[in-house]
């Protein structure tokens, strides 16, 4: 494909992606630069993000709360008015940011999807589980006796017994994973081209994470649907995402294959965060990173990261360092850590 | 939900209204006890002669204990006796009982008026939450409530009734255009009475008493929609719904109003009370038979039986009309059905 | 690409508050207030002589806003009126607020049967419209403005009662409270020196938004000849009195009305301002 050139962090794009011609990713996200009004005029909350997504191909961006992560999962679908959105958001070769808002409406839902962190929230609490799976079709001009169909059969397929019945029912009425299991139901229903899973785990029990996880993960080879998972936690992402983008303080620090990161992160703040983790495969202790995220209205000169940086020097108080390929990652820092012996 | 838990919650309900029933007729009867002076007299009329006097507060049972007088009272008003006006010389009951219908008429239309203006207000400053339209809406809202209806009443009498001749100046009908009276309800019976004109002229005379008594009531229904909506388009399951593709009218109707039924349907319920009251000022400025000009002159009159008789009839039409919105909420609101069954 | 570095602000954008309308709005309840206070005295016109000679005389420079049916200068009535009109919504807001306090502090204080058997009483008068119940009481008293405001207190304490008593429940429940009540405190005393002091902001803030309502009640109350009686100059009796010249003198009942407007509109405002102040997220309004 000529006319979109390949970026480095294509580098390390998906192995499963097809092999046949040069495969265009299902998403290309280039320069996103999202802004909201401030009050002292507008605030960057996410800058200059690049990140691709191929078919059947699960991404997971990574970071503190404040870091922009969900800023950017809506800002893929145009969510919110009050945000100004630039750079490109090719979806299949259409910019997402050059639709009218009408055309924007139909993609959402048909062709990109969201899914939300808590389900007790998510679903509205007057209207039955049913009436909500089946708007997803319903909006885009689904007969209302295909739309139950389809719902039944998805609400079935993600394991809600007597899916049938249960359509009658109210959110109340349902256990939190039962809830989740019906947005996700909602979000898939309509079988997007790409699922935006935002911390679809945060708000359950860890048996229950892994379900979900297990059926997103399932629903994947069966749609070849792509996944951009959006989570804190990087212990999430090692069983699920081929890859990760790292985010802090609204820019993307490290991207890179799953082990590779996890094997040798080069970026301190990615480092940082898996020392925070639990890890089966080393005996560290847990340290968490000291200091506080910094916030999208006060990032300071340089290296958004350098004030809590144990490896920080002179210059990353001075510059912002551009992202470049170290080893087999896109990493922006000016000292990034070397290779670990064994990795 | 199920019929057995409705019926329960039906009858939980009506034994809450006995109570609360039981309630404004005791207020009603210490109102009655606290009036200085003698009740006999006051109950016969201030022209009333002593011997008349006398047969009053024997029928009154005025020298019994305290007790036995608010037993016997009790007693009168399970037969619909709500004692007798000393300005019409008729019982109260039958009195009010052919003047209710006007009122109940000015007030359905007010209400009309009240919901199809004040609820698309409230939604429009919603949706358009921190904006300039929100602004002017929730200022508009206040003002609204700072008008005296009488004021109101009076104004607009003068000039969209004498001055621009749009509406009818006073009163419920144009002389002339009578129908046979079957409901009470001029509308309804000039309808049943096939007779169109004598229709659109009772809805002349009601249109703008109507507007003048819903513009004050507009005031909290513009707000407590608008706030009930923001409140229900901050949750995730309109992101959620706007992640579908709803569309925001979509979003608006089924995920902001419909979750804002709860509390703008209690606002109506005791609006309707409210209204009551209002219709009083109302009424009395367009000269309106009613419920209203009835109490009015009552009290002008300082006839203490019929303004009393009022007070219980009102409240007892407020109590009932709690009741409809308890079960309108119970119908429309799962929450609310939880809630129940949770205290059944 | 630059570098983003904005200063420290990191305050939430929150929405301009209209401070000028704030602004207005407390400076015209001021001016109200001192209408009040100093009426009689700023008065151009005795407001009660009758001068038959000089009656229904339009505005002019003599009668700011013109004369009544009895020769009474309006404006002088209006400065005059201000008093009963201002100071009987005050009494009544005043009253509904102190007795709705004192029965929050007995419900809270007191066994779970009586809180109960109060706050069915808040709903049982709640249940009858303000307007309503007024008359009945007005009626029971004998119209005037004394009854008048025994009438709107009467009607209006449970409303106070109920926001009281949800206050005193949260702040109950406040660590503070709780650890004086571990040091032994008495009940009574933890009511008195923590309860009550922390739980009246709502109830100050709501007074204010209701002085407007109470006014309008007020108002009406004596234009259906159950509050200040004639030749009082308050200014629901005052509209009464001009309905009848309405379409040869519009200026007698124009002007009180007007007041009234003003006042009622300038207390929502200055409540409104008042609450967003002390609950800037507050989303009702």
């Amino acid at each position: 494909m000529k006319g979109h050139h390949v970026r480095l962090d294509l580098a390390t794009a998906a192995p499963e992606a097809a092999p046949d011609a040069a495969p265009r990713p299902l998403l290309e996200i280039r320069g996103l630069t999202v802004s909201y009004p401030g009050p002292t005029g507008p605030v960057e909350i996410v800058s200059d993000l690049d990140l691709t997504v191929g078919r059947a191909e699960r991404v997971a961006i990574v970071g503190e709360s404040g870091s922009g992560k969900s800023v950017t999962a809506r800002s893929l679908l145009r969510l919110d008015r009050r945000a100004t959105v630039t750079g490109s958001l090719l979806l299949d070769g259409t910019d997402l940011l050059a639709l009218g808002e009408k055309e924007m409406r139909s993609y959402r839902g048909r062709r990109i999807a969201l899914m939300l962190q808590d389900p007790m929230t998510t679903l509205n609490p007057v209207l039955t589980v049913g009436s909500q799976v089946m708007e997803a079709l319903r909006v885009h001009g689904v007969g209302k006796a295909e739309a139950r169909r389809r719902a039944i059969a998805v609400l079935d397929r993600l394991g809600i017994p007597d899916a049938a019945r249960r359509m009658r029912a109210y959110p109340h009425e349902f256990s939190g994973g039962m809830r989740q299991r019906v947005c996700l139901a909602m979000a898939i229903v309509a079988e997007p081209d790409l699922l935006i899973a935002d911390e679809p785990t945060t708000a359950l029990d860890v048996r229950v994470q892994e379900q979900v996880l297990t059926l997103i993960d399932s629903l994947v080879d069966e749609l070849g649907m792509g996944v951009i998972l959006i989570t804190h936690d990087l212990g999430l992402v090692a069983g699920f995402a081929e890859r990760v983008a790292v985010m802090y303080a609204g820019r993307r620090v490290e991207t890179g294959a799953v082990d590779e990161l996890y094997r040798s992160p080069r970026h301190p703040y990615t480092a940082g965060l898996l020392g925070s983790v639990a890890r089966v495969d080393r005996d560290d202790p847990l340290r968490p990173i000291p200091g506080s995220p910094v916030m999208p209205t006060a990032r300071p000169v340089g290296c958004a990261f350098h004030v809590r940086c144990a490896h920080a020097e002179a210059d990353c108080g001075v510059e912002r360092p551009e992202i470049r390929l170290v080893g087999h990652s896109d990493v922006a820092c000016h000292h990034p850590l070397a290779l670990r012996e064994g990795a | 939900m199920t019929p057995k838990d409705l019926a329960l919650f039906v009858v939980r309900r009506l034994l809450l209204l006995a109570t609360t029933l039981l309630g404004i007729v005791t207020i009603v009867f210490l109102m009655i006890k606290a009036i200085p002076g003698d009740e006999a007299q006051a109950a016969a009329g201030l022209t009333a002669s002593p011997e008349q006097v006398e047969a009053v507060r024997r029928r009154l049972g005025l020298d019994d204990s305290v007790l036995q007088q608010y037993v016997g009272y009790l007693g009168r008003l399970l037969h619909g006796d709500l004692g007798n006006s000393i300005f019409t010389f008729r019982p109260v009951a039958s009195d009010l009982s052919g003047l209710i219908p006007y009122t109940i008429e000015l007030v359905v239309l007010a209400m009309l008026i009240n919901v199809s203006v004040g609820v698309p207000a409230g939604m429009l400053a919603a949706a358009r939450h921190r904006s300039r339209v929100d602004d002017s809406v929730r200022l508009l809202a206040i003002f609204c409530g700072a008008l005296p209806t009488f004021w109101l009443a009076m104004i607009g009498q003068a000039v969209i009734g004498r001055q621009l001749g749009l509406t009818p100046i006073s009163g419920v009908a144009t002389i002339g255009l009578d129908v046979p009276r079957r409901t009470g309800f001029l509308t309804l019976d000039s309808l049943l009475a096939g007779n169109v004109v004598a229709f659109n002229d009772a809805l002349a005379h009601l249109v703008l008493p109507a507007a003048v008594l819903s513009i004050p009531f507009m005031s909290f229904v513009i707000r407590v929609v608008r706030s009930s909506m923001i409140t229900a388009l901050e949750a995730d399951h309109v992101t959620a719904a706007r992640a579908k593709g709803a569309s925001e009218r979509t979003v608006l109707v089924r995920h902001g109003l419909r979750n804002a039924i709860a509390p703008v349907s209690t606002l109506l319920g005791l609006q309707i009370g409210w209204m009551m009251g209002g219709a009083v000022l109302v009424e009395t400025v367009f000269n309106r038979p009613g419920f209203g000009s009835y109490l009015t002159q009552a009290v002008a009159h300082k006839d203490t039986f019929a303004v009393l008789g009022m007070v219980l009839v009102v409240g007892v039409i407020v109590t009932f009309v709690g009741l409809v919105v308890d079960l309108v909420q119970l119908v429309a609101d799962p929450r609310v059905r939880l809630l129940e069954a949770r205290r059944a | 690409m630059t570098t983003v570095a904005i200063a420290a602000t990191a305050s939430r954008p929150r929405r301009k508050r209209l401070p000028v309308l704030d602004v207005i709005a407390f400076g015209a309840v001021v001016v109200l207030l001192a209408m009040a206070v100093a009426g009689p005295w700023l008065a151009p016109h005795d407001p009660y002589q009758v001068r038959l000679d000089r009656a229904l005389l339009s505005p002019s420079g003599d009668h700011l806003l013109g004369t009544d049916g009895l020769g009474r200068d309006v404006f002088s009535r209006i400065l005059v009126g201000a008093r009963s009109s201002i100071f009987a919504a005050l009494l009544a807001v005043s009253g509904a607020a102190l007795i709705g306090i004192v029965v929050a502090m007995v419900a809270t204080i007191g066994p779970r049967w009586l809180d109960d058997v109060v706050m069915r009483l808040c709903d049982i008068t709640l249940s009858l419209p303000v307007m309503v119940m007024a008359l009945g009481v007005a009626v029971a008293l004998g119209p005037s403005l004394h009854s008048a405001i025994v009438a709107m207190i009467v009607a209006w304490w449970p409303g106070f009662a109920r926001l009281a008593r949800a206050e005193m429940r949260t702040v109950l429940t406040a660590p503070y409270v709780e650890a004086a009540t571990v040091l032994g405190a008495s009940r009574a005393r933890v009511m008195t020196r923590h309860v009550l002091p922390n739980s009246l902001d709502g109830v100050y803030v709501q007074a204010t938004l209701e002085i407007g309502g109470a006014t309008l009640i007020m108002a009406g109350l004596s234009f259906v000849g159950a509050g200040a009686q004639p030749p009082s100059a308050e200014w629901g009796a005052m509209v009464e009195n001009g309905s009848r010249y309405l379409s040869s003198a519009w200026w007698i009942s124009t002007f009180p009305g007007l007041m009234i407007t003003l006042t009622a509109l300038a207390f929502a405002l200055a409540g409104d301002a008042l609450r967003n102040r002390s609950h800037p997220d507050s989303t009702l309004g």
